[in-house]
């Protein structure tokens, strides 16, 4: 009997559980974040009747959304129809594997930790796609189709972005990120002109955040490849893409920010049971710092016209994360970093 | 499924699942022809539609589709905030080959209404035709009406008539905006203007009683002077005037991404626009400085002092900016109204129901979306013979055909937003 | 104003002065060209259409259209009036001088039956596309309308799945000659529908 192995395949378990167990109150709450925030933007209230200010209404959304009938478009593809809502989800629920939370509380500290998460991030574009082809419906299908083409645009100057920072560290996993910056001070600053700013508009990009959330306008002409959906499925897209904005926001400040690393003043990093919950803290509020900067950017923002979009994905920031690269290695094998 | 009477054929059960699934069985056995789109499934027969062809030169253009047009259709229902109306598009792929409005959806024949009312209810009944911009509605057939039983109204009266005309265009313009950035996206400065309308229409229901339709003019003068409630809630406002507008400003003017969106849409010229009888905020945005308070001046205009603003690109920024040249604008139009008003009387006496001389009387004034008339014939008896009314909003619809193609869909919110047009008053 | 007298002699009917509004009464054959030299003779220079509107002066007796122009050259709008007879509503359009001319013909159409020769575009505009009669008219009696519309206001035109296209022998494609997608023909033989 391999004890380590045992005990190795019951902290998977154990982690994996707690990961699904957090994908839906993560949900709420980012979800609630919003709602008060954009209406404190607005000069008005937000919900403030259910629960003590109104803190329970996105639970309760979620609630009404398991409620509501479900119904399907009487040609659509049954199978497809159904299993689209489930890609999207598990896209994210499968990259919160790797999410950094504090030293030691990595679900699964992969040597690729870097890859596997934007290679499963990109199976939403797969979901979307699917969800729009299998709704019967013709502008469901456009509206999957271009928002496929826009994930998968900016897909490219993520990651080529991202190839900056593990230049920098010579490591994939998302530990020795994090220790690298321990050491050397947080990539921010070592990507700053560059690498930082094409990483965090194409991450708004990739989990359709406005202002590039053109497929999902309320004002365009179709509602997306959501259209079809009601009840549970619709719920499942809609959860996916608040799962996807924490989880991006928790990539952007372990890649640059530091993951769990406290910022100057204080010590980096405690030993320890202790230290984990220092890591947690830190880490929770530094994601959810740019949880609300997203919602910010939302309040304020117009969107950016498709078209236009995809014009700045290929034709800006493209060749800017292309020269980030070269510039970074150039440094790199220069300066000895 | 129980019936006691003999059922009508054409309408069944609502959705009879047995029944679609039978004609389909049949269809494939070779029994029964293939079910028609959309009539079969509807659960009761559309009895004869007519097969129309294209009748007018223009729907034969509109409506024949090449290879790889599609017709797509912006309903009546639609979440962008215009009212209803229908917008047919021809498009091929994304890009735009024509467009058709489609309207009709808000007819009240409120023309056809006003002549069984007698004068002093016609007053009434416009309001609710362009409901943002309630004042002007009621100033032109006040003038009208006044040209016709050949009254006047006190100075005093015509003072008060132009200070709520002028915030009514203050808060028009101010919902304008914030209906331009909203269809864009943007989702906070349309609470902006909100907050901007609703101190506004608190102020104005101070004097009227009433927070949109307000029932303010008479036919020679207004209905209620002025009190202290309007005049300190006028204070409160105009001292915080002009913060909204400029905090909608600072959000939207110089936004990188709202220029892009905007800048060089829907370019229309002077000379197109004047061609297809587009007046007001969009025909000055073009730089044809025409303004009917300086073109042919009525009420107290001819003692303000002010000028006529003009753009020069007419794209949809350029229309945008001129709205906010004409906030100010009104907001220093306010300031010299309240320096000079007179004391008097604020309404001629004229009988409940009068009988002008038969006569005929043009009145036009200058609305938030142009040039809007009123034309009244009379006839000696108790209600006009005629009333017609010309709205800017309607006339202004007809480039969106001229604007639109060559544009993508997306741009269609656009440029309509920043046309401005109010349903209510298209349709009447 | 005396201009204006002395500028149309011949067609002239009638001519009207008020304190802001000099009104001509101009014959219906002779619109076009009064409006058209009313537009471009820098003498005049009424270059809006400020209103274009129609009067029913009531069964037997005569339809009227009313048009306002604007100059700045001028201090008075000017109301050209025309009359049109009842029985033969028949006028000529204005769109070839202003287009803008377009949506007020159309109106006049929709609400009083006037049909405007060489109009591009006369169809109803506020009224569904298959109404019968007229409502602004003074004989308009609204239990005889066409309130039973038989297609429930809907335009068969934006439904190209209803169009029998070869009843349409001059609809031509770009490229010359007319091609119907043989989807779109009425299907002669039951076949089974697939799925697209």
């Amino acid at each position: 009997m391999d004890w380590a192995l045992i005990q190795g395949i019951g902290r998977f378990v154990l982690a994996t559980t707690l990961l699904l167990l957090l994908t839906i109150p993560t949900a709420f709450i980012v979800i609630q974040i919003e709602l008060k925030v954009i209406a404190g933007m607005q000069l008005r209230y937000g919900p403030n009747r259910v629960g003590p200010w109104g803190l329970f209404q996105s639970t309760i959304h979620g609630f009404k959304v398991l409620a509501k009938e479900d119904t399907i478009p009487d040609q659509a593809d049954r199978v497809s129809f159904t299993i689209a809502p489930w890609m999207v989800f598990m896209a994210a629920a499968m990259s919160l594997l790797v999410v950094p939370f504090a030293p030691g509380a990595i679900a699964a500290d992969f040597s690729i930790g870097v890859v596997y998460f934007f290679a499963v991030l990109g199976l939403s574009v797969v979901g979307l796609l699917v969800a729009g082809w299998a709704s019967y419906n013709k502008y469901s299908l456009l509206g999957g189709l271009r928002s496929a083409a826009q994930m998968v645009s900016y897909e490219i100057p993520l990651t080529l972005s991202v190839v900056g920072v593990v230049i920098l560290t010579g490591s994939l996993s998302f530990s020795a990120i994090i220790a690298h910056q321990l050491a050397h001070g947080w990539n921010l600053f070592w990507q700053l002109p560059l690498g930082f700013p094409i990483f965090y508009i194409a991450s708004l990009a990739e989990i359709n955040r406005t202002p590039f959330d053109m497929i999902e306008a309320d004002s365009e002409l179709v509602a997306g490849p959501f259209t079809e959906y009601s009840g549970m499925r619709f719920g499942f897209f809609f959860f996916a893409e608040y799962v996807a904005l924490f989880i991006m926001s928790s990539i952007m400040v372990a890649l640059f920010f530091g993951g769990w690393l406290a910022p100057w003043p204080f010590p980096g990093q405690l030993s320890g049971f202790a230290g984990t919950l220092y890591g947690i803290f830190w880490f929770f509020l530094k994601t959810y710092l740019f949880v609300f900067i997203a919602v910010w950017l939302r309040t304020t923002l117009p969107r950016v016209r498709v078209d236009q979009l995809m014009g700045t994905a290929w034709k800006v920031l493209l060749p800017l994360s292309l020269i980030n690269l070269f510039l970074t290695a150039i440094a790199v094998v220069v300066f000895n970093l | 499924m129980t019936r006691t009477a003999e059922p009508d054929p054409r309408i069944r059960d609502p959705i009879d699942l047995e029944r679609v699934e039978e004609d389909r069985l049949r269809a494939v056995a070779g029994l029964a022809p293939a079910p028609r789109t959309g009539t079969e499934y509807a659960g009761f027969d559309l009895v004869g539609i007519p097969d129309r062809p294209p009748e007018t030169e223009r729907e034969r253009e509109m409506f024949t589709l090449e290879e790889g047009e599609m017709l797509v259709n912006m309903g009546p229902q639609h979440p962008s905030t215009h009212g209803v109306m229908r917008l047919v598009a021809k498009v091929r792929g994304e890009v735009i080959v024509d467009i058709d409005p489609v309207l009709g959806y808000l007819h009240r024949g409120i023309e056809k209404l006003c002549e069984n009312a007698t004068y002093t209810t016609v007053l009434t009944y416009v309001d609710p035709m362009d409901y943002l911009s309630t004042m002007h509605n009621e100033h032109a057939p006040a003038i009208a009406f006044e040209k016709l039983f050949g009254v006047k109204a006190p100075r005093r009266a015509e003072y008060i008539r132009a200070l709520v005309v002028e915030l009514n265009r203050v808060f028009s313009h101010g919902l304008m905006i914030g209906f331009l950035a909203l269809d864009m996206g943007g989702i906070t400065p349309i609470l902006y203007s909100f907050i901007n309308r609703d101190e506004i229409v608190d102020l104005l229901s101070a004097i009227s009683g009433q927070r949109m339709l307000f029932n303010f003019f008479r036919v020679g003068g207004v209905n209620w002077d002025v009190n202290d409630e309007f005049l300190s809630r006028l204070g409160t406002w105009h001292s915080r005037a002009l913060k909204t507008v400029t905090d909608n400003e600072r959000l939207i003017t110089e936004n990188e991404i709202f220029k892009a969106r905007t800048k060089g849409m829907g370019a229309l010229s002077g000379q197109q626009a004047i061609d297809h009888g587009v007046t007001g905020p969009n025909l000055r945005a073009s730089g044809v400085p025409f303004d009917v308070r300086k073109a042919h001046p009525y009420s107290i205009y001819p003692e303000l002092e002010f000028e006529v603003i003009t753009q020069q690109s007419g794209d949809v920024y350029a229309r945008y900016l001129q709205r906010i040249a004409e906030i100010k604008q009104s907001m220093h139009l306010i300031d010299q109204i309240m320096d000079r008003m007179p004391h008097g009387a604020v309404q001629t006496q004229v009988p409940g129901i009068i009988r002008p001389k038969p006569g005929r009387a043009y009145a036009a004034i200058e609305s938030p979306r142009g040039l809007y008339s009123v034309y009244a014939i009379s006839d000696g008896g108790p209600n006009p013979y005629r009333f017609r009314m010309r709205d800017p909003s309607f006339i202004s619809l007809q480039v969106m055909p001229l604007l639109m193609p060559g544009h993508l869909l997306a741009d269609t919110m656009a440029v309509m937003a920043s046309i401005d047009p109010v349903m209510g008053g298209v349709d009447k | 104003m005396q201009l204006l007298g002395n500028a149309f002699p011949e067609t002239l009917t009638d001519l009207w002065t008020d304190e802001d509004t000099v009104e001509l009464q101009v014959p219906r054959d002779r619109i076009v060209e009064t409006l058209r030299t009313l537009r471009d003779d820098p003498a005049f220079g009424f270059f809006m259409l400020a209103d274009e509107a129609a009067v029913d002066y009531g069964p037997g007796n005569r339809f009227e259209v009313v048009y306002h122009l604007y100059s700045d050259r001028h201090p008075a709008w000017l109301r050209i009036r025309t009359s049109v007879d009842r029985d033969d509503p028949h006028i000529p359009t204005i769109t070839g001088i202003w287009s803008g001319a377009m949506f007020h013909e159309r109106e006049m159409y929709d609400m009083m039956g006037i049909i405007f020769d060489g109009n591009r575009d006369l169809r109803r505009i506020y009224m569904s596309p298959d109404y019968r009669s007229f409502p602004q008219r003074r004989d308009f009696l609204l239990p005889d309308d066409a309130a039973d519309s038989p297609a429930a206001g809907v335009d068969p035109l934006e439904r190209p799945e209803t169009w029998d296209l070869r009843r349409f022998g001059d609809v031509l494609t770009s490229s010359g000659d007319p091609h119907i997608d043989p989807r779109f023909l009425p299907q002669a033989d039951p076949t089974p529908r697939e799925k697209p």
